[in-house]
């Protein structure tokens, strides 16, 4: 191996962060971390939300001053104080929510913010070329021409290394890069990994998805409430360990599932076409039963049609043609209200802005689906009483960590704001559940709990559409997966026969 | 009516779009960076105010000018701060500088009113205004109506070939994308917003010095309201732009043709006519009815009138921007 990568770039043997403490007001965000990361191997940093894996890594990448550490590149300290800075010590960064202005070009996107040698003119063609040189020798197929949002997830982020490596990054740092990916093109990209890392880069792998450290890492370090938990190879250690490490208790068990016992169809969709909120069609001709004591999983790129659709069947969203059905009811035109009434259970996808008033206290959001009932109201008055006492039970019986019942909501975490959501939902017996992306965001502890009350339902005999873009969820929980694409249900497929590789086809639109 | 006349007409226009065609590239490049300054009404009034009476007091168009496009900067200098600095709604603080604007501008320039100063002096260009019809028509105006079209091209090719141009459109489009680029978006949205609000204070001299010469209360009163409305038809392209002003322009070349026809109909009716068109465009222009008629045309005409009919604002336009 050469000193030099195939950009042409030196390459980064080492880069050590020792001791990093970030203090926040009134957090301690790092707590003395040491993580390392070497030429030619990918190493992953686990942990939970709020574990200190962006901290750190917004540290590295300069955005971030740290309190206490250092930071060793090839044995010498370095002092990053800007983006800019991590840059010129060759040090890349892949942000989750792609930094790419969608109305530009690809090179126009590769060419912001760098010079040009064309001193203030663009040298958008030398640009370019370049682009096709290293889209060759990474092989990454891009295109310098096309505009970015026209193309598909997986090519904005091909454009996102491309722009890294454009730069002379030697060590890059993914945060989260398969959240967005669909099974395929999780695939695709790391074969580029796996390509780049054998060429001498360093990469370092931020994810809390499991499968994905085990399949793709060397090395992983374990990151919980900002300590290091730990190092170690990737080679001979399992999931469940590793989702012992993040959580430090037992977890990460596949939720065991009682045998199907479906009965008469609750939730039926017939024919369903809806506009989203551009006004562009985006459910075209949905059909598909919801039985009782059964969890349908909806699979599917996000974007292509679920949010529409969970809207449509809450009553949200009018359908401009095509029937949703209730308990054999149809529920079509009707407003929320009265879909609710009928024994829908809603759970949202935005849950901060569309399951909650975030300024209303824990308990007026647990009153909120039926604050105008017995017993909530009494001839027209709010029955403080029976508030305070329902909303007590309900708060304790779902876990729901909160200083108090007079609480706002927006000061509590996203996972106890899904309980608060959960037991306001499901404390009533519902006949249908509509759970879009119940688990998105929430840590291990949080995701294990929804799962198990979702499954919970299941087996009292609720119908369950879960709707999910996290395969593996649909995969631990549902018995039957429709994918969606594009608007149309391009599979209906048992959960028996169903596979990643097989749903992933469909996700892209595949027929089967 | 002869070519002479027709060509009058046309060389007319062309003199009276060039204050909205100058307002219009100086608001592009304020909106393209993502900030709205909606204070053109009142920051015209007072440039046209400065211009006219600074002009008259010093004997000389140029320093009008200079100080015209101080008072533009200045303008537009409190609405990045507000924003930028101090996070305020960049429209309130737009909104109540159009209102001080248009007081204060009454109020200082009341000693001035109806009363001689400088002017632009017309000169013709040499052999360039001895060609046939456009000649006349572009060549044979002033400095103003060549600064004008100057700045049409000048400000196409900023935008869309230099480094300076693409960090303006990244900081407008997406800020975050721009700023872990490098960009200092804020500055960037500093500097666009008072090069703009200085190229706008020039529009309202621009009217005082050289189309509508000398000063009244309200001199210009309106004709900020109008360069906004121009920035959305043009899609926030200066070609397109100047187009839309020149439109307008001719629009009321025409309601002032229409009018000498019939003198029975009211001139109100007639003024009222650029007005009324300039609602229909903004209406039509980015609605639904455009997609649905650009999709009922042949496909391959559907290309080309997307880009002619199709607006979107710069993505980021009128949101303030956060570093971290």
């Amino acid at each position: 191996m050469t000193d030099l990568l195939p950009s042409g770039h030196p390459r980064i043997d080492h880069l050590e962060m020792r001791g990093i403490t970030k203090r926040f007001p009134g957090v301690l965000a790092s707590d003395h971390v040491d993580f390392d990361v070497r030429t030619g191997e990918v190493h992953a940093l686990l942990g939970e939300n709020g574990a200190g894996k962006s901290t750190l890594m917004r540290i590295l990448y300069g955005l971030y001053q740290p309190d206490e550490g250092e930071i060793r590149l090839n044995g010498q300290v370095v002092s990053i104080q800007s983006p800019a800075d991590a840059i010129r010590y060759g040090i890349g960064m892949i942000h989750q929510h792609f930094m790419l202005v969608p109305t530009l070009t690809v090179k126009e996107n590769v060419a912001l913010g760098l010079k040009s040698s064309r001193s203030f003119l663009t040298d958008l063609d030398k640009v370019a070329a370049r682009i096709e040189q290293l889209a060759k020798l990474y092989s990454l197929d891009v295109d310098p021409d096309a505009v970015v949002w026209q193309l598909s997830v997986g090519q904005q982020q091909r454009v996102e290394i491309i722009k890294a490596l454009y730069r002379g990054a030697a060590l890059l740092i993914l945060d989260e890069p398969t959240a967005v990916l669909t099974p395929q093109e999780v695939d695709e990209f790391f074969v580029i990994l796996e390509q780049m890392k054998r060429d001498g880069h360093a990469l370092i792998f931020i994810s809390h998805k499991l499968h994905e450290v085990i399949q793709l890492c060397n090395r992983v370090t374990v990151l919980r409430d900002g300590r290091t938990i730990g190092t170690t190879k990737v080679e001979g250690t399992t999931k469940q360990q590793l989702a012992e490490m993040m959580v430090g208790r037992p977890a990460g068990l596949q939720p065991t599932k009682k045998p199907l016992d479906a009965h008469e169809v609750r939730l039926s969709v017939r024919n369903v076409e809806a506009l989203n909120d551009r006004g562009r069609p985006a459910l075209r001709g949905v059909s598909f039963d919801v039985r009782a004591g059964e969890i349908v999983g909806l699979a599917g790129v996000s974007g292509n049609g679920q949010r529409t659709l969970a809207e449509v069947i809450a009553g949200l969203r009018p359908a401009t043609s095509g029937e949703v059905s209730l308990g054999g009811r149809n529920v079509t035109g009707l407003s929320p209200r009265r879909v609710m009434a009928l024994g829908l259970s809603y759970i949202p996808e935005e849950r901060m802005r569309d399951g909650m008033i975030r300024e209303f206290t824990v308990a007026e959001n647990i009153i909120l689906r039926e604050f105008d009932q017995p017993p909530y109201a009494r001839s027209g008055f709010l029955n403080q009483a029976a508030i305070q006492r329902n909303s007590r039970e309900l708060v304790n019986s779902f876990n729901v960590k909160t200083p108090s019942l007079e609480t706002p909501a927006k000061n509590l975490s996203g996972g106890n704001i899904q309980k608060i959501i959960l037991a306001r939902e499901i404390s009533r017996r519902p006949q249908v559940i509509v759970a879009a992306q119940p688990t998105r965001g929430l840590d291990i502890g949080a995701t294990e709990y929804v799962h198990a009350r979702l499954l919970e339902q299941r087996d009292q005999g609720t119908a369950t559409l879960l709707i999910s873009e996290d395969l593996d969820e649909i995969l631990a929980l549902a018995d039957r997966i429709l994918v969606i694409c594009d608007g149309r249900i391009m599979g209906d497929v048992p959960r028996a026969e169903a596979t990643a590789e097989k749903l992933g086809l469909l996700m892209a639109g595949v027929e089967s | 009516m002869n070519d002479s006349q027709l060509i009058a007409i046309l060389a007319s226009i062309v003199l009276q779009a060039s204050p909205l065609i100058i307002a219009v590239c100086g608001e592009i490049l304020t909106e393209r960076s993502g900030v709205v300054n909606l204070s053109l009404d009142g920051s015209m009034l007072m440039a046209a105010m400065t211009g006219f009476v600074v002009g008259m007091k010093t004997d000389s168009y140029w320093i009008g000018f200079l100080a015209a496009a101080v008072v533009g900067a200045i303008f537009a200098a409190i609405v990045a701060f507000g924003s930028i600095r101090l996070g305020q709604s960049q429209v309130a603080i737009g909104f109540v500088l159009t209102l001080l604007g248009d007081d204060l501008s009454a109020f200082l320039g009341q000693n001035y009113v109806r009363q001689t100063g400088v002017v632009v002096p017309r000169a013709g260009i040499p052999l360039l205004k001895d060609i046939p019809i456009l000649g006349p028509i572009l060549f044979n105006q002033n400095i103003v109506v060549y600064f004008a079209i100057l700045l049409i091209i000048g400000t196409w090719w900023w935008l869309n070939r230099t480094q300076a141009g693409l960090r303006l459109r990244g900081a407008g489009e997406r800020p975050t994308a721009a700023f872990a680029r490098g960009v200092d978006v804020n500055r960037v949205r500093y500097a666009y917003t008072i090069l703009g609000g200085a190229l706008v204070g020039i529009a309202g001299a621009a009217y005082s010095l050289n189309v509508k010469i000398g000063w009244s209360d309200g001199h210009v009163r309106g004709f900020g309201w109008i360069a906004l409305a121009i920035v959305i038809f043009g899609g926030w392209s200066p070609i397109r732009g100047a187009f839309g002003a020149l439109l307008f322009g001719a629009t009321k070349a025409l309601a002032t043709a229409l009018q000498r026809a019939f003198p029975e109909v009211s001139v109100v009716a007639f003024n009222a006519i650029p007005w009324a068109l300039m609602i229909l465009v903004l209406l039509a222009v980015g609605s639904d009815y455009t997609e649905r008629f650009i999709e009922a045309m042949p496909r391959r005409w559907q290309r080309p009138l997307r880009r002619v009919l199709r607006v979107s604002p710069p993505m980021a336009l009128g949101t303030a921007f956060h570093e971290g």
